[in-house]
């Protein structure tokens, strides 16, 4: 049934303020906890709080976060002018009314639509914030207004109507017949190839296209032969303006048959699965686990051996990660996915002066831990890491490798679907397996804002997420295996000591055999192997270990300074069933055989036929700090260089004749290299902080918090991190959840996430946000009731009732000064002195007693923040590429660079461009401040280029610092 | 997980452990597709090559029962890499088959098009093939056919050979068991395993009767039968235990050799003889095709050189069964007996032979000699390429091989002093007033001094490195070498093998390698003893000056 399309009007905010007044407080404290920001409205008077409400900056990233149902009944809501019975739109969304409540009652909560009077209407930020609902463009009518009379004649004598009489009964008729599916599906008989095609993706896409600027252009859509001209001349596309046709919304919803969304489904999807023998799948998994911790040891071995040249462009070439693969047996593609999940966990790091990347120290600390608790460093790393990790090591569009390490893969939102497809992998019952396509479809049902940007790589990403599950050993074949089910679900401590029961077990006893070779049957504690790899080639390697003896072997062990005794004692003591006569032979025999022949270092020497005088000149005090040594009685060698031997000579009155100096060093076992902890990589090293702290399974990304809130998770907990996140996402996914069933509800969800060091970790807000949330109590005993709500909401509510503002915090304790205002219509302005992160900190510092510390990291979920050394040039390129463009972001985020961004617009596709100043990029959304103090917030991967700003455009374009 | 015999490696090695209780029933499970690699005395390795996958496919075993087997043996996680590349190497094999068909011929057949497009666009199997038949099918000339399954095997397509095999010219052949002598276990499960096939290598420990094992194979077969050895000795050898233990007779039996050129419904033949040239031809190789041979023997295959390998590929409908005590090949050409002669068909390890008591057990000693200080220099002062010769041939050597001869002629045990240069063998010889065996010493001569060593009236023999091969010595039990061919390992297990034959009377077999001390003798040592130390033979190392008789 099409529906009957009205223009968009805002829809009128005068009634807001009473509908906000005449809500329980329950509701208003739900609505201040899904959407925090608006805790900053100040004054707390109802006509803020809706003014703000009603905002395209505070709705639209609720918007953004709906899931797929709610969005789309927000969607069809708006198509429907705004407002409508529930009814109405149960209908245009062709469902059940009863089966469209849950997903309205969600709208309702976020106040994204209030129900007045039998009429649904939806928040006026989201009817103006989004530009094409449900994808449609303008209706019929007002796009074919604009037409002559002769061209709509044209048209109606092209499609076969009445070409008579006055402007709007042509308007009137041409538009009836296009929103006849019937007739339009005649109309095109005989169009040319790809019309129809192109009509139908633009009604399942974008209502817009660029049809371009050029004189040949207007050729060709002039033309009947082209695509596009062919259905220009008969209005089932019109061009409003030049370079543009757009598409009517009747033409869309036709060629939809009827409906705004034809894939509508208040339900999520079901998880496809299939049946696997869980044992296999825990085998499996257990061995990738076990590969896994040994090739990051080899991996990181070897690249302390030789460290991996950095390209000119940042990250690790081709050619480095075939050496390096050689040392893990693991393609170039695998490879680069392990080096950037090392840097993940922070093993990995950039020695920037030598531009080499090199392991970190707590590589060293890594190696001395069993295999298990080194899979839990690398888990955790993955489990946090802020980029998509295997984004490295795939093929870019040019079918070339994306480097690791340029920070690559890193939309700001890889952490929360990760996150989220954890949980889902998590709720497959053992010995099922899920399907990466089952798995793709569930979570864009279930964020759309995290799983569709762009549409086509839901899927792409879903197989990704199981192959990086499928390294860890989380999954095996697409099932969770037994501890993988441990660690989707947040405990990584139980998932690692699960593993830990799997492993081969520690062994300090050796198998010693009698063709020289010995065998660790299992895994050796870091101490053994080292020595024994001193003392022995490594010939095979596994869950076992065999070395084998040889000479040579045995030599590097004696220039490393052990004797065959120690040789000896060392094999005897390890191995119970003794030492074979022969490998005692060879190694006495090498130890007898070691020093007959010396080789030293000298830099100099004296020569003498004299022995009396050489042993004079020994003997000589003044002489000492030469080093003067006897090789024998007509030699002496020093360690100085000649010219100071023969100087120190000369003062104490021994005249030496130059002879040719020779001699030279040799070269021992080179020292294994490490990175400095400035070289730390500060994208990647998320979970070091965690792990180096030994404080529970980390630090947390903040959009886990929407997600714990959805799924029950203790509310207190969450209380210092960035909560305007994924609440909505998190809301659907509980209640898919409790769809499912598939949870046992209390104690254990709540301990899930106990134990970790929050104050350790810096909540990554974007600012405006993160400096204006005020505290919130934190001490609540984990497990608590989700229904209590935080002092600062409660103390929000309480002003709101009595019309004043709310208490002003004791100094210090409260928002910063500045931090936030707000404007006359009670926007949200952001705080122009923005927080770096020490300032933040000592702001908590001063706030007794900590009352749920939140912190403000600048920009903290970006890689490579540079260090600012002083005023940076700004740089004149021109960033294109999610990489580049996330660079340089970066770089002027942290620079206070204005930009110039061109973005594609969400839902006409259509590019746009904007001056601004970038305030955060984080969860997949860059947020602009606009000259006019605005926000705008653009999806990451909507940005086409940035550019950034000479200081002349800045004060141009109104972005000069001290407005 | 499991307390299994097995660790699975990454690098495709399996580490059993032989003292578990499983170990037994592991080894018989794994050795279709596994080689045994090592066996030394706690931990054998074995190796997961693509040759025994695909001879375990040609055996009849598929992947999904080699990885079952290593789940089910495995101690720890199988290596899920390794398990994916069983299943596929395995299905590489069979892909193409070659067959006959009834109107073309032999014909090499698909049932993967894309395979046989894949091989047929390689220009080392182009060149080998005939007319395309059909889509699946293309003609194989006959004579191709060894040379078409050595490029598919090297193209890592390895053809299924289905052709069948001629049986030859038919001569009864009657293997005569009896009180005294039956087949052993082991040689039985050999004789069945390559019956079974038609072509195929047993590898069997020098000493454990592989002769028998080749007996039996013709009996099996019963037909005309070309055997190849090393020497004109060895093949004296055969026809005397083919004489003893099957119903050939004399007449049956022809020699082919320097000095005889018998072509009889049996006949033996020497290597050297075949790739003798005259011209640049070598005329002896039509002996392949003088006879209808329903059965070729290559005797210590692991020798087989390689004009006899191209003759080899010309006859691929023949019967083949090599022999041998290893298949370590010191030129590499491994994957040449494979597809030429055909895939391992039975392998036992040598301890365990000796454990069932079919070979005597042996003390491997490794005596080591000081030099003076003059043959020091004069070692140090060698050229290059003499060095090991002078170290090897050092006087000091023969004081301690003395002493050694004497305690076996005083403890009754038949000794033989081996060695590789003729002038220290002079020298061993002329100390111990014993007789000399060379290549120049005259059959006749050598057939006489066998004879009496065996009577006990010659208790020392001193032989060069004609002696490695199939002399059946069966009362040598006291072996010493003064010196070897640089690091051959197959010489040491070899020159091991002559006093590894079972004793009268159970006596335990010594076995003394008399080195230089710092010398490059010494590494070379250590590198022949490579192979026999894997295979479970400790070397005690003792001095020269020191030494007892190892008990």
């Amino acid at each position: 049934m099409p529906a009957s399309i009205t223009p968009l009007h805002g829809a009128a905010a005068g009634r807001w303020p009473a509908l906000l007044a005449a809500a329980s407080d329950e509701a208003l404290l739900e609505l201040l906890e899904l959407r925090p920001e608006l805790q900053r409205v100040s004054p707390a008077s109802y006509e803020a709080l809706a003014g703000a409400l009603v905002s395209p900056a505070s709705a639209m990233p609720s918007f953004q976060r709906l899931d797929r149902a709610a969005r789309q009944a927000l969607e069809a809501l708006c198509v429907l002018g705004g407002s409508a019975s529930p009814e109405r739109l149960a209908a245009v969304l062709g469902c059940d009314r009863d089966e469209l409540e849950p997903v309205l009652d969600r709208l309702r909560r976020l106040w994204l639509a209030v129900e007045g009077g039998g009429e649904l209407v939806a928040n006026p930020g989201v009817v103006a914030g989004v530009r094409h609902p449900a994808g449609l463009g303008r209706s019929c009518r007002s796009l074919l207004s604009a037409k002559t009379s002769k061209e709509l004649g044209e048209i109606a004598a092209r499609l076969g109507v009445a070409g008579r009489g006055p402007k709007p009964t042509l308007v009137e008729a041409i538009g009836d017949l296009l929103a006849d599916p019937d007739a339009l599906a005649a109309a095109f008989e005989g169009a040319p190839d790809g019309a129809e095609e192109l009509a139908r993706r633009m009604a399942s896409s974008s209502p817009v296209l660029q049809l371009g600027y050029s004189y040949s252009a207007y050729e060709r859509y002039d033309s009947e032969r082209s695509a596009s001209g062919w259905l220009l001349r008969r209005g089932i596309l019109v061009s409003p303006s030049w370079g543009i046709a757009e598409m009517p919304a009747e033409v869309a919803l036709a060629l939809r048959g009827g409906l705004v969304f034809p894939d509508f489904s208040s339900r999520p999807p079901p998880l496809a699965t299939s049946p696997v023998d869980q044992d296999a799948v825990d085998a499996a998994g257990t061995e990738a686990a076990l590969r896994l911790v040994r090739d990051v040891f080899s991996l990181l071995g070897s690249l302390g051996e030789v460290p991996a040249k950095l390209l000119k462009g940042g990250g690790i070439g081709v050619r480095e990660l075939r050496r390096l693969g050689k040392a893990c047996d693991r393609d170039e593609s695998q490879t680069a996915l392990l080096l950037e999940l090392c840097a993940a966990a922070g093993l990995l790091g950039i020695e920037p002066y030598e531009e080499v990347a090199l392991p970190t120290p707590a590589f060293d600390r890594f190696l001395e831990q069993p295999s298990w608790h080194r899979w839990r460093v690398l888990a955790a790393g993955w489990l946090e890491a802020p980029l998509e990790l295997s984004i490295a090591g795939s093929s870019d569009s040019d079918g070339k490798l994306v480097p690791p390490l340029v920070g690559a893969g890193g939309d700001g939102s890889a952490a929360a679907r990760r996150l989220l497809l954890c949980r889902l992998l998590a709720t497959l019952p053992a010995g099922q397996a899920g399907e990466a396509a089952s798995l793709a479809n569930l979570a864009s049902w279930l964020s759309p804002m995290l799983c569709e940007r762009p549409a086509s790589s839901a899927l792409l990403r879903a197989q990704r997420f199981l192959a990086e599950c499928a390294l860890l050993g989380v999954s095996a074949s697409a099932a969770p295996t037994v501890f993988g089910r441990l660690l989707l679900g947040g405990d990584l401590d139980a998932a690692a000591s699960l593993l830990e029961k799997a492993a081969p077990p520690v062994v300090r006893e050796l198998v010693l055999q009698a063709d020289l070779t010995v065998i660790a049957p299992g895994e050796l504690p870091h101490d053994l192997r080292f020595e024994l790899a001193l003392l022995a080639d490594l010939e095979s390697s596994g869950a076992a270990a065999v070395y084998r003896f040889s000479e040579r072997s045995l030599q590097r062990g004696l220039d490393a300074g052990r004797s065959a005794a120690h040789v000896l004692g060392f094999l005897e003591r390890h191995a119970p069933r003794g030492v074979p006569q022969s490998l005692r032979y060879l190694i006495e025999d090498l130890g007898r055989r070691h020093g007959r022949l010396r080789l030293g270092g000298a830099s100099c020497y004296l020569r003498s036929e004299e022995p009396s005088l050489l042993a004079e000149i020994v003997s000589t005090r003044r002489l000492s700090r030469l080093g003067l040594r006897a090789l024998a009685p007509t030699v002496l060698v020093s360690t100085a260089p000649a010219e100071k031997v023969e100087a120190a000579l000369r003062d104490a009155g021994y005249l030496a004749a130059a002879e040719e100096p020779d001699g030279t060093l040799s070269v021992r076992r080179p020292a294994q290299r490490r990175a400095g902890a400035r070289g730390a990589l500060p994208g990647w090293s998320a979970p070091t902080r965690a792990t180096a702290t030994g404080q529970g399974p980390g630090g947390r990304q903040a959009g886990d918090v929407g997600l714990d809130i959805g799924l029950g998770f203790d509310r207190d907990l969450d209380a210092d991190l960035d909560a305007d996140l994924d609440a909505e996402i998190a809301a659907e996914l509980g209640e898919y959840w409790d769809e499912l069933d598939e949870l046992p509800p209390g104690d254990g969800r709540h301990n899930l996430w106990s134990g970790r060091d929050l104050d350790a970790t810096p909540a990554r807000g974007t600012p405006a946000v993160a400096a204006a949330a005020g505290g919130t109590p934190a001490g609540g005993t984990p497990g608590g009731s989700t229904k209590e709500r935080p002092d600062a909401a409660r103390a929000f509510v309480a002003g709101l009732r009595a019309g004043s503002s709310p208490p002003r915090r004791p100094p210090g304790a409260g928002r910063p000064p500045g931090s936030g205002r707000q404007s006359g219509s009670g926007r949200l302005v952001p705080a122009r002195g923005r927080l770096g992160g020490r300032e933040a900190a000592e702001v908590d510092g001063d706030r007794p007693g900590g009352t749920g510390a939140r912190r403000v990291e600048r920009i903290g979920a970006l890689p490579w923040p540079r260090p600012g050394l002083g005023r940076r040039p700004r740089p004149g390129t021109i960033a294109d590429g999610p990489a580049a463009i996330h660079g340089l972001l970066a770089e002027a985020t942290s620079n206070d660079w204005g930009v110039r961004a061109c973005y594609r617009d969400d839902l006409s596709g259509a590019t746009r461009e904007l001056y601004g100043r970038p305030l955060a990029l984080h969860h997949g959304i860059a947020t602009f401040e606009l000259p006019d103090g605005e926000l705008e917030p653009v999806p990451a991967t909507h940005l086409v280029w940035v550019r950034v700003l000479t200081e002349a455009e800045e004060e141009a374009n109104g972005l000069v610092e001290d407005w | 997980m499991s307390g299994g015999p097995l660790i699975v490696q990454s690098d495709r090695t399996l580490l059993l452990e032989t003292d578990h209780a499983g170990a037994p029933a592991c080894r018989a499970a794994i050795a279709p597709f596994a080689e045994l690699e090592r066996s030394p005395e706690h931990i054998h390795t074995y190796r997961v090559t693509e040759l025994a996958l695909w001879n375990a496919r040609a055996a009849g075993h598929d992947a999904e029962q080699v990885v079952d087997t290593l789940l089910r043996f495995s101690r720890y996680p199988v290596p899920q890499a390794l398990l994916v590349d069983v299943a596929e190497t395995m299905a590489r094999y069979g892909r193409l088959s070659l067959e006959v068909d009834p109107a073309h011929g032999l014909v090499l057949r698909t049932n993967d098009r894309a395979v046989l497009e894949e091989v047929l666009r390689s220009k080392h199997v182009a060149p080998l093939v005939g007319a395309r038949i059909d889509v699946d099918t293309v003609v194989v000339p006959g004579a191709a056919r060894g040379r078409v399954k050595q490029a598919l095997l090297k193209a890592g397509w390895p053809a299924d050979d289905r052709a069948g095999y001629v049986d030859g010219a038919s001569h009864p052949i009657l293997l005569e068991e009896g009180e005294d002598f039956r087949l052993r276990s082991y040689q039985r499960d050999a004789v069945e395993a390559f019956a079974a096939t038609g072509s195929g290598v047993v590898v069997l420990p020098c000493g454990a009767g592989k002769t028998l094992v080749g007996a039996a194979a013709m009996a099996s077969a019963s037909a005309h039968t070309l055997v190849l050895v090393t020497n004109i000795v060895a093949a004296r050898q055969w026809k005397a235990e083919l004489l003893a233990r099957t119903s050939l007779t004399e007449a049956e039996i022809g020699e082919y050799s320097g000095e005889r050129k018998d072509v009889r419904p049996v006949t033996i033949a020497t290597y050297q003889i075949l790739t003798s040239k005259r011209r640049g031809v070598q005329p002896h190789l039509e002996l392949f095709s003088a006879e209808d041979w329903g059965l070729i023997i290559y005797d210590e295959v692991h020798l087989l050189p390689a004009p006899i390998f191209r003759m080899t590929a010309d006859i691929q409908s023949r019967r083949r069964l090599g022999l041998t005590a290893t298949l370590v090949r010191e030129d590499g050409l491994e994957g040449d007996v494979f597809s030429l002669i055909g895939p391992k068909r039975y392998d036992a390890p040598w301890r365990d032979i000796e454990a069932q008591g079919w070979i005597a057990p042996a003390i491997c000693t490794e005596v080591r000699v000081t030099l003076t200080d003059e043959e020091r220099m004069s070692y140090a002062f060698a050229e290059p390429d003499e060095r090991y010769r002078v170290g090897a041939t050092a006087l000091s050597k023969l004081g301690v091989t003395k002493r050694l001869c004497e305690e076996a002629v005083r403890r009754g045990e038949p000794t033989l002093v081996i060695g590789q240069y003729l002038d220290q063998l002079e020298e061993v010889a002329t100390m111990l007033a014993a007789p000399t065996i060379t290549g120049k010493t005259p059959v006749r001569e050598r057939e006489r001094l066998y004879a009496a060593f065996r009577r006990g009236e010659e208790p020392v023999l001193v032989v060069s490195k004609v002696a490695n091969f199939s002399v059946d010595l069966p009362e040598a039990s006291v072996a010493i070498q003064v010196s070897g061919t640089f690091g051959s390992r197959q010489e040491e297990a070899q020159r091991l093998g002559r006093v590894l034959r079972p004793k009268a009377d159970g006596r335990q077999a010594r076995f003394f390698t008399v080195v230089s001390r710092d010398t490059n003798d010494q590494e070379f040592a250590a590198r022949r003893q490579r192979f026999l130390a894997e295979q479970g033979y400790a070397y005690q190392i003792a001095d020269a000056e020191t030494v007892s008789w190892p008990s």
